[in-house]
């Protein structure tokens, strides 16, 4: 079995897109397949070579609606872990700092590699709890995910929107980013280029969610995925995050090329010893420290050393 | 007997409509869901009542075709209140989690999937396989206990079942619930 760090995502693999342009370029099934059978993923391989394909390319229609079935069942487990709820509890104390500083508004939150966009619709769908002048937008590479998303907003009428585009070059500047279960997806030297693009965005503060690596994260992500998803991918994929998860030093590490941005890890323990399922690396520029810890409360006590 | 009837019913109905909220899971991307949970419940429980009346009918048929009818409604009650305690020690602790998850807390809440729905998810079917093991030890006849097997064997595959009528369903099997069917919660 591969060590954690090599192992592959299939949902990585089987779309690629030009990163200037973000046009979508055809994937050789036979290459996909191939890849994953020299990394010792035969079940992954058998998925792949199983998906149906125009030619030697897999076909691209079969794996966007792949693709959104599988982020339609990866919903169901941040519905379950009340992540919407999760992320508005450190949003709010962002956006509080910003306004005591001075930031002027409007704010807008940026969901990095946002999918269908459930972090995005769900605070928009909790709009009320927001404060004024803020904005939602999720942004992705896939356009298929990204038009989905904005069908499902428009479908309940929810005030966000989406862009199938790259973050770190968006027209408009962005205020706060997240992102959930993407940061896993940078390994080596792509994970300090992640945040190193923070700084240069203007963007004030990020926070960024993954699966915590513990001793339970492989059977707990194994047990879960195997009782709640329908989808083969999902269920390997979902696996195959929780143990690609960063340790927490390996993200602190990345995430001090965040320039001007005091970084610190929120939300890992329950208790000295019950591990969270999810962690979160938080950045806040050097002048909204203070204000943000003290908008955090009692959640203070979640937040690690902020350096 | 009146009694075990009512408690059996009232535990596949819970059963069917739990089923029918798992079997609807994953294929609704929406937001605002308590009306597609709820529409849910109701297919489930539905397709509960077809277990409820062929459970009945297989249990009459079994009595009334005995060669000693009493015996055979006296082994049924023995082996059926047994079977009844086990799923309700179950119902009951699936009920509790429910009350616990209502706490206004995210990490209760996630606790109670982690360490509570999960598992409790996992082991529906051991727990059914329990129940028909200790009804055995009511020592039924061997029509009786045929009968109770087939009772709760039938009860395993029920949400495998309910995934397949889902997916085929119209306003579960749109992969992410932007079917005009689906109402949105206000």
């Amino acid at each position: 079995m591969p060590h954690p760090g090599t192992l592959l995502e299939i949902s990585d693999l089987i779309v690629d897109f030009d990163p200037t342009t973000l046009q979508r370029i055809p994937v050789p099934q036979d290459t996909v397949t191939q890849r994953l059978r020299d990394n010792g993923q035969r079940r992954a391989a058998d998925i792949v070579a199983a998906m149906p394909t125009s030619g030697a390319m897999l076909e691209t229609e079969f794996v966007d609606q792949l693709l959104i079935r599988v982020h339609c069942e990866m919903q169901r487990l941040s519905e379950e872990f009340q992540h919407g709820r999760r992320v508005l509890e450190l949003l709010l104390p962002m956006l509080t700092a910003l306004r005591k500083q001075g930031v002027r508004p409007p704010f807008r939150v940026v969901d990095i590699g946002c999918g269908t966009g459930y972090v995005i619709r769900w605070l928009a769908a909790h709009q009320a709890e927001l404060p004024e002048h803020v904005e939602l937008l999720g942004v992705d590479f896939n356009s298929a995910l990204v038009a989905r998303a904005t069908q499902l907003a428009a479908a309940e009428d929810l005030s966000c929107s989406f862009l199938a585009d790259n973050a770190f070059t968006l027209e408009q500047p962005s205020t706060i980013f997240l992102s959930t279960g993407v940061i896993h997806h940078f390994r080596g030297t792509d994970l300090a280029a992640f945040f190193q693009q923070h700084a240069q965005t203007g963007v004030q503060a990020f926070a960024h969610f993954d699966f915590q690596p513990t001793v339970f994260a492989p059977i707990g992500a194994w047990l879960f995925h195997w009782i709640r998803m329908r989808e083969p991918l999902s269920l390997h994929d979902g696996v195959v995050s929780a143990r690609r998860a960063h340790h927490a030093t390996r993200l602190l590490e990345a995430a001090r090329n965040a320039e001007c941005f005091r970084c610190g890890m929120y939300s890992r323990w329950v208790t000295p010893g019950i591990p969270r399922v999810m962690q979160a690396v938080v950045g806040i520029r050097d002048q909204l420290v203070d204000g943000f810890r003290q908008a955090l409360g009692v959640r203070d006590r979640r937040l690690e050393e902020l350096s | 007997m009146t009694a075990l009837i009512c408690v059996m019913y009232v535990l596949v109905t819970l059963d069917a409509a739990f089923s029918g909220i798992c079997a609807a899971s994953g294929r609704n991307a929406l937001i605002r869901k308590r009306g597609y949970y709820l529409r849910s419940m109701w297919h489930g429980t539905l397709w509960g009542q077809a277990a409820v009346l062929l459970g009945l009918v297989l249990v009459t048929v079994t009595v009334q075709f005995s060669p000693n009818r009493l015996q055979a409604m006296a082994e049924t009650q023995a082996a059926g209140w047994r079977m009844a305690t086990v799923y309700s020690i179950y119902a009951v602790v699936v009920m509790s989690t429910f009350l616990i998850r209502a706490w206004p807390s995210v990490d209760v809440r996630s606790i109670t999937s982690t360490v509570g729905f999960g598992p409790l998810t996992l082991i529906r079917p051991v727990v059914i396989i329990l129940g028909i093991v200790y009804a055995a030890f009511s020592r039924p006849g061997t029509s009786i206990l045929a009968v109770t097997i087939a009772l709760g064997l039938m009860m395993i595959p029920f949400r495998v079942f309910l995934n397949v009528v889902f997916a085929r369903l119209p306003v579960y099997g749109d992969p992410c619930g932007t079917s005009q069917e689906v109402t949105t919660d206000p």
